[in-house]
């Protein structure tokens, strides 16, 4: 049985497609193996001839991966480009994994901890080519006013990190468990939960810059905004590196075969 | 008589399953065992290749699936059961007059060349 899972495994892992999408594959495709296998069985043959007619019948892993592909929609298989570099990397990336015993909160904590320094140079980055632009423009702020929005959007990015990682471990992991329509509303629950938490947090902004008037306001607003674009990039992209390998993993291993 | 295998399958394997799924619901296994059963032994399908051809349909919204329940207790793979949607059935219809016409031009050709 193990030789049907590992052919449907060599099938399925290297499809950039969603983590749900894969596993309606890994499924459907195991059924069918199995039912073949089954088959086999009733007709009289041996356990090993029955996995090897089967797999024979289901055709080439490599014919079978393209066209699997091909079935996925573009606009799917873009944002998952990142997963394969990304399982390279699991070893790398087991530290952040949930440890047995852990708290939500304090993996969330945990991982706010790793995520935000690393991307710290990316920050800096960005806010340096928008204040050199602006300062370019004969608009540039003082350093104290460039050190406050940094400032601002590092705290609001750790709190919005933060609440996403606790929703991604808890709530919705919880709710995946009563059925697909549910975990459907949850993952869109995750996406408006990080939005309102975006809003919340530019809101923080603004309140910092309100209450420190700037001669500069209409300065301020552009950064605000470009900054506020660039943000849930920065907090998806790691949020789906972190739990796309987890949650893979996690779901196929609770594909139970056999009764 | 030769099996039909490889592209000449692959190009009309949407057709089939559609004019399969037209005698009613079934799961992808099933779906090859008709198919097997209606090609009379000569269709050499690699049953892989069925789940791409299905996936591509539901996604048009020619066919939907469903996920079918296991009894309390019993574990493993579930299977998906797909139907034909209504606009799966006039999909259906069409290819298969556009399939008649093509079958008409073609073999009065070939007729006509013997």
């Amino acid at each position: 049985m193990r030789q049907l899972k590992v052919q449907v495994e060599r099938v399925v892992r290297p499809v950039r497609a969603s983590i749900g999408r894969k596993m309606q594959m890994r499924e459907e495709l195991l059924g069918h193996l199995e039912a073949g296998y089954q088959e086999g069985l009733a007709n009289g043959l041996k356990e090993e001839d029955a996995i090897r007619r089967a797999l024979e019948r289901f055709g080439s892993p490599g014919v079978l991966r393209a066209e699997l592909q091909a079935s996925v929609p573009v606009v799917e298989r873009v944002p998952y480009f990142v997963l394969p570099f990304h399982a390279r990397s699991t070893e790398a990336g087991q530290p952040l994994w949930r440890r047995d015993d852990e708290s939500a909160l304090r993996r969330a904590w945990r991982l706010c901890r790793f995520v935000l320094p690393s991307c710290l140079p990316y920050f800096a980055g960005v806010y340096a080519l928008l204040f050199g632009y602006l300062a370019a423009s004969g608009k540039g702020l003082s350093l104290s006013e460039c050190a406050r929005f940094m400032a601002a959007f590092y705290v609001v990015s750790l709190a919005c990190f933060f609440l996403y990682v606790v929703f991604l471990d808890e709530v919705q992991q919880a709710l995946e468990t009563a059925g697909s329509s549910v975990h459907r509303i949850a993952r869109i629950g995750g996406w408006c939960l990080l939005a309102i938490a975006l809003l919340m947090g530019s809101g923080a902004s603004i309140w910092l810059i309100a209450g420190n008037p700037s001669p500069h306001a209409h300065v301020s607003w552009q950064i605000l905004v470009a900054a506020s674009v660039l943000m849930p990039a920065m907090l998806v992209c790691p949020a789906i590196a972190l739990t796309a390998d987890r949650k893979r993993r996690e779901e196929w291993e609770n594909l139970i075969l056999d009764g | 008589m030769n099996e039909i295998s490889g592209d000449t399958l692959r190009g009309h394997l949407e057709m089939m399953v559609l004019a399969v799924l037209s005698h009613g619901e079934a799961h992808g296994y099933e779906i090859a065992r008709r198919l097997e059963e209606h090609g009379s032994g000569l269709l050499e399908l690699k049953e892989g290749t069925l789940y791409p051809a299905l996936y591509r349909l539901e996604e048009a919204g020619h066919i939907r699936g469903r996920w079918e329940e296991k009894p309390t207790g019993i574990r493993g793979p579930r299977r998906r059961t797909y139907r034909l949607t209504p606009k799966g059935l006039r999909e259906l219809a069409l290819r298969q007059e556009s399939w008649r016409r093509f079958v008409n031009v073609v073999g009065g050709i070939l007729e006509a060349a013997t």
